[in-house]
């Protein structure tokens, strides 16, 4: 079996990689823009390079810290030593980040003067700011890396806890200071008439400050554990010996696990976010939701099914890997088929591409049928149903290897199973009611309550099933069984993640339009235009393999200099 | 059953549905819709399969057979033989010139500006109320019927007596005319956003909608500031719409 | 919740007056009268009720009674080709119903109501038939109708109301107000159309009446008038096709034969200031060729009148003063530099009309003959409302027209190169079209027009897609020749 598939292997990667990538770069509507590369593409190509390490490096010392902790508190040295090789990863990466960090204020600076200018005089005092806590992570970084062994055990543990803990708030720091100046570009506050910031706290402290900090911290979690998780089944595919499969098995687990729980609050989070630029200004919001940005969203809603689909695949995989995980096995089915109805609402445009032909017949932009599947409300149900079917999975994968020795184990079960059905109608009542027949006001509103109705329904669960396998046996099962599919799960959670980064990443700071700092400082370059959704695509796209070429490259070296320290 | 049949049957039929659907509806689907549906059913049939091992061999084990086995050696020096020009003739098919019309991405409902300059002064869209909401009673009444009048010496060539998008000369404009009846449409707007896109027309709208497309007059030419409300206190009324509002 | 159930109900509770008001009264005015609102705006004109005269009804009835299922299909179905829409899915079968004799008693039409004419001895459609009816029809029908019934009369024609009237146009079976079926056609030649010179053949008073039989031969010779190609078909791509060779100055050359026409809705200008409310021209059918040097459109409307002011008869069908009949071929003003490549390519369209500041359009205006001046062609340039202006014409733009039972006929040759406009092969080119009819005192801004359509010069032959079949089929067998090896290499 192995063999066969690794020949399979041989001939479709080739044969995958030419059916996409060609398209792709023989494209012509790429160099059609005023040659192919305009400054705008310039600093894009850096910002978001920059962008993809640092959210990389930020969220990798939360949860090695996690880890850490955990290890400690359970007397686990797996932990410990997982942990220490995510941090290994983050070392290096910290190297690139800075490097990429320089290259992109050059850029804009030589490239944008009018705007990084006009910024830098508004922000001196935190651009300084910015520039010490940087030089105080790096320093952190390498002693919490360093001391490792040396703080090892006892108070030297907790020594090291602590430099750990600083490192975590000095990176939250930097990613806090460099929120304020992208939300100020989007949301302008403590501005006078003329433009200039008279208010530095206000202008900081914008109505899309706090949102923004809260996704993109959840956001890089996420992202964060799925470079990790994609890195760990890379190591998992290529190795050689048992245990070192046993390893990477269980340390893409806890990655993937780790991206995962970060994933279920995203969508949350983004509404957050998505409500402020709302109530900031509704043409952003619009331009955002309605207008050309629209269709993007439809790119984006496939992607993130596509995250969600991986996610459970990979849970799915594992739900036999101890005998027990059996019973679960038909279950796959109605998640699948849940998730696959959801998803389908879920990216059903509300403004469908349509021929002439089409359009002549439905006599509008607007089908009869599908049109309602293409309002918010319908995506709320569906993307609450997707997040809690996702939760069921993991409870599913968990139970595959646990046994409970509560007398009253069933009946929880059915409780949970009562919970999370009366929080589907729940979620599908309030959607439709409020969505289609209440007054519209409570349209946007009546999302609050599905939110909090798959809270409850999350945390519920979670303690039912705390009680009921609190105690109980872990069943044996050994790492390093994992199917090759389900690493390349992870592997797929990964590109798609850097993907919708990417692509979100564009929308939310295009959705300025003709604006560097909306309604105060203007674009007046060539390049002050909406770009075709197909050019973003693309742009989007080779900033994702640039960025996956150097990570792989940086696996190897990582690879490399621990085969070495192995030795 | 072979695990490629069912994804055959699966596909085929959730194919099958959609079609149906569309057929007894009257309206079919749109087809790039049909295709994403399928394309979807598609995949995650096989990620379902795929999930157990035994399921993940029976999608394997028959293409290794197809490739290796000494059995299947006649098969397989057939299918090399018309691969190659299958392939091409794929190839060929995606390259040749369409003759499908450029298709246009078109927003129906875009991004208001934040001012729009109608009837010589500035208009800030966020803030203007609709004045006919103030009236009650009688005097509300009676400025619904002047709306009404107003839309049938109008609007209703294009946007139907039963304002269903569908006037007597709404089948030759590309993009049909807009209904006011449904959900979809003016329902989902604020009363300001209507009056702007009465007040500036096709002309007005800003270039994702292709306002080369459109046909909308530039009300602000022939009515009064207060006419436009009021026939746009009509299509609400008449519809039993409601504007939508961000708080009450 | 409850009051989403209880809306149907309530409403059908409502009295059918109140619906009369609500839907109705905005043509046909709140008496009944045919005076509501919009009805200045229509023709035909919303009908006066109270005088309780039924064109489209199916009764044989002296009485101008009409039939209660005619009441209710116009109610229900509505009359294609006129304003007035299909009630049918927005009134529940009771209120139809109801709505029926709310009507009838306005007009004041007592029950009972007659029943529909008999058809005597119908003959099917068959080639003797039709050639029975064309005889029967040019002597007793053409005069109004025209020799190919595309309504070209020859005399003026007003209705009771002393509206001017244009006979329904055969060609168009979509126009037909009761549908287009044989028996429709059959009830309206033996009933002939209340209020309007349109006589009944049944009638033995009518010099012209036909037997039974014989007005089913002039029903099959009508049902085979249909043009079905004029109709549109939502198809919005014109493809010029490749001709090696010289395309000739003759409409009926056999070259036309390959290529198919494609057919648009005009609608009356309603943008801007002298708008149309009531155009004669709805539709215009084209087709195009190209070879080296020439693209040649041919284009062909159907109008009722050809318009020559001036000229007696024309005079007379138009009730004196008229214009000149006209038609326009606008397109974008690509070889200005004001279209990017891209624009140039996939058809980026100008404001429809007048193009806009930044993306000009051209418009070449073909106007008919007058008393004792031929019909010529202009140029015109515009970028943007107000701005349009005339310009010299174009090198070597040749065009030739001729009117004929009924239609319009227009070819006009546009040389590849050296127009404002620069055709090359695989480009989409936005095209619209305009036509106005003089008779109808159209002229200036009062005309009808199409939306914006493509024109495709589609390439005679084009090697790019045989190369990529090529290279695919080349990339397979290396494919599977690097696998056959690999596999010979192992056991």
């Amino acid at each position: 079996m192995g063999m066969t598939t690794l020949r399979i292997k041989k001939i479709l990667f080739p044969l995958l990689f030419t059916a996409f990538l060609m398209p792709l770069l023989c494209s012509t509507a790429f160099a059609s823009e005023g040659g192919v590369f305009t400054p705008r593409l310039w600093v894009w190509l850096f910002a978001q390079l920059h962008l993809y390490f640092a959210a990389f490096i930020l969220s990798v010392p939360v949860f090695v810290l996690i880890l850490e902790l955990t290890g400690v508190i359970r007397k686990d040295k797996r932990f410990d030593r997982v942990a220490r090789e995510f941090l290994a990863i983050s070392v290096v990466t910290h190297i690139v980040t800075v490097i990429l960090g320089v290259i992109f204020a050059a850029v804009v600076f030589s490239l944008y003067s009018n705007l990084s200018g006009y910024m830098y005089k508004a922000f001196s005092p935190t651009v300084k700011l910015y520039a010490a806590i940087i030089i105080i992570d790096i320093a952190l970084l390498y002693l919490y890396y360093l001391l490792w062994s040396r703080l090892g055990s006892g108070r030297g543990k907790l020594l090291h806890l602590g430099i750990g803990l600083l490192l975590n708030l000095s990176g939250i720091a930097i990613m806090f200071i460099a929120n304020a100046w992208t939300t100020f570009m989007m949301a302008p506050t403590g501005v006078d008439a003329s433009g200039v910031v008279v208010d530095l706290w206000q202008a900081i402290n914008n109505p899309l400050w706090h949102p923004m900090n809260l996704h993109r911290f959840v956001a890089n979690i996420a992202f964060g554990g799925a470079i990790v998780a994609a890195y760990a089944a890379y190591r998992f595919l290529s190795a050689a010996r048992e245990e070192e499969r046993a390893r990477y098995d269980w340390m893409g687990y806890i990655a993937a696990v780790v991206s995962i729980l970060a994933l279920l609050p995203l969508p949350f989070a983004g509404y957050w976010l998505t409500s402020e630029i709302y109530s900031y200004s509704q043409q952003m919001g619009i331009t955002l939701m309605g207008g050309v940005f629209g269709w993007m969203f439809i790119a984006q809603a496939a992607v993130i099914g596509t995250l969600f689909l991986g996610a459970n695949y990979y849970l799915w995989c594992g739900f036999e890997r101890a005998k027990g995980g059996a019973v679960y096995r038909p279950y796959v089915k109605y998640i699948a088929i849940v998730l696959a109805l959801c998803f389908l609402v879920w990216f059903t445009p509300h403004t469908p591409h349509l021929s002439s032909l089409e359009l002549k017949e439905i006599g509008g932009r607007f089908h009869p049928l599908l049109a309602p599947l293409g309002l918010m409300p319908a995506k709320n149900i569906a993307v609450n149903i997707m997040i809690l079917a996702t939760f069921v999975s993991f409870l599913l994968f968990r139970r595959a290897v646990r046994s409970s020795s509560v007398s009253w184990a069933a009946i929880g079960k059915t409780i949970q199973a009562g919970i999370l059905s009366a929080a589907v109608l729940n979620i599908i009542f309030l959607g439709v009611y409020y969505g289609y027949f209440a007054d519209s006001v409570y349209k946007i509103t009546s999302s609050i309550p599905q939110v909090l109705t798959t809270l409850f329904a999350l945390i519920s669960c979670s303690v039912i099933e705390f009680f009921i396998y609190r105690g109980g046996e872990s069943v044996e099962h050994k790492w390093g069984g994992a199917s090759e599919r389900s690493q390349y799960a992870l592997i797929v959670l990964a590109v798609s993640f850097t993907w919708l980064m990417g692509l979100m990443g564009f929308i939310r700071s295009a959705i300025r339009q003709h604006w560097h700092v909306y309604t105060v400082v203007r674009d007046v370059s060539a390049d002050a235009f909406t770009p075709t959704i197909s050019y973003a695509a693309k742009v989007v796209s080779i900033i994702t393999l640039i960025f996956l070429a150097i990570i792989i490259v940086i696996f190897r070296i990582s690879h490399l200099r621990r085969a070495g320290e192995d030795r | 059953m072979g695990a490629y049949r069912v994804i055959l049957l699966v596909t085929l039929g959730v194919y099958l549905l959609l079609k149906g659907i569309g057929f007894v509806y009257g309206v079919a689907l749109p087809s790039s819709v049909v295709s994403m549906y399928v394309f979807f059913t598609f995949l995650v049939t096989v990620l379902i399969i795929s999930v157990t091992d035994k399921g993940a061999l029976s999608l394997t084990t028959p293409i290794i057979e197809f490739l290796y086995k000494e059995e299947k050696k006649k098969l397989r020096k057939v299918v090399f033989v018309v691969l190659p020009f299958v392939l091409a003739f794929i190839a060929y098919a995606f390259t040749k010139p369409s003759y499908e019309e450029p298709f246009t991405l078109r927003v129906v409902h875009p991004a208001p500006p934040r001012i729009v300059n109608a009837y010589d002064r500035n208009i800030e869209l966020e803030k203007i109320k609709n004045p006919i909401r103030e009236l009650t009673g009688d005097a509300y009444e009676e400025a619904v019927h002047d709306g009404g009048e107003i839309y049938f010496k109008n609007c209703f060539f294009c946007h139907g007596a039963k304002l269903d998008g569908k006037g007597h000369f709404a089948k030759g404009l590309n993009p049909a005319p807009l209904p006011f009846t449904g959900k979809d449409t003016i329902a989902q707007l604020e009363e300001s956003y209507v009056f702007w896109r009465v007040v500036k027309g096709g002309e007005g709208l800003p270039e994702e909608s292709a306002p080369w497309m459109s046909v909308m007059p530039v009300w602000e030419e022939s009515l009064k500031e207060e006419e436009v409300w009021k026939v746009v206190t009509f299509i609400y009324e008449y519809t039993g719409n409601e504007p939508r509002r961000w708080e009450k | 919740m409850i009051v989403v159930i209880l809306l149907p109900v309530l409403s059908a509770a409502s009295d059918i007056k109140d619906i009369y008001i609500e839907k109705c009264s905005w043509c046909h005015g709140n008496e009944g009268k045919g005076d509501g609102p919009a009805s200045k705006f229509l023709r035909p004109a919303p009908r006066d009720l109270t005088e309780g005269v039924f064109k489209y009804r199916t009764s044989a009835e002296e009485k101008i009674k009409p039939t209660w299922d005619d009441v209710i299909r116009i109610i229900e179905d509505g009359l294609p080709g006129s304003a007035m829409p299909a009630w049918g899915g927005e009134l529940s079968k009771a209120e139809v119903e109801e709505m029926a004799d709310y009507i009838l008693k306005l007009g004041k039409i007592e029950k009972p109501l007659p029943i529909s004419v008999e058809r005597f001895g119908e003959v099917k459609v068959n080639a003797e038939s039709i050639e029975r009816g064309r005889v029967l029809f040019k002597e007793r029908c053409a005069e109004c109708h025209g020799t190919f019934g595309r309504g070209n009369t020859t005399k003026r024609l007003k209705d009771d109301w002393g509206e001017v009237t244009w006979p329904r146009n055969f060609s168009k079976p979509w126009s037909f107000r009761g549908g287009y079926t044989r028996e429709y056609i059959y009830s309206r030649i033996t009933i002939g159309t209340p209020g309007t010179q349109m006589p009944s053949y049944d009638d033995p008073r009518n010099k012209k009446s036909l037997m039974p039989e014989e007005r089913w031969d002039v029903v099959n010779y009508v049902w085979s008038l249909k043009e079905p190609y004029k109709e549109p078909r939502g198809r919005d791509l014109i493809t010029a096709l490749y001709v090696d060779g010289i395309i000739p100055d003759a409409f009926d050359d056999p070259v036309w034969s390959s290529a198919p026409y494609l057919s648009f809705y005009l609608n009356p200008q309603l943008k801007r200031a002298e708008k149309l409310y009531t155009p004669t021209i709805d539709s215009v059918s084209v087709k195009a060729l190209y070879n080296e040097k020439v693209l040649t459109l041919l284009m062909e409307w159907d109008d009722f009148t050809k318009s020559v002011p001036g000229l007696r008869g024309s005079d007379k069908i138009a009730g004196g003063e008229h214009a000149r009949d006209g038609f326009s071929v606008q397109m974008p003003l690509k070889g200005g530099g004001e279209f990017s490549e891209d624009e140039r390519v996939y058809g980026v369209k100008p404001a429809l009309e007048m193009g806009s500041s930044f993306r000009g359009v051209v418009d070449w205006l073909w106007r008919g003959p007058e008393k004792d001046k031929r019909d010529e062609l202009l140029e015109f340039h515009a970028h943007g409302s107000g701005t349009l202006k005339e310009v010299p014409l174009s090198a070597s733009v040749r065009f030739l027209s001729r009117y004929r039972d009924g239609s319009w006929q227009l070819m006009v040759k546009y040389p590849l190169k050296g127009t404002p406009l620069d055709f090359r092969s695989n480009d989409f080119t936005p095209i619209a079209f305009a036509a106005w009819d003089g008779s109808n005192m159209e002229r200036a801004a009062r005309h009808s027009l199409s939306s914006w359509a493509y024109l495709y010069l589609k390439p005679g032959y084009s090697f790019k897609p045989y190369a990529w079949g090529l290279g695919v089929f080349i990339i397979t067998i290396i494919f599977e020749v690097v696998f056959i090896r690999r596999k010979r290499g192992k056991p």
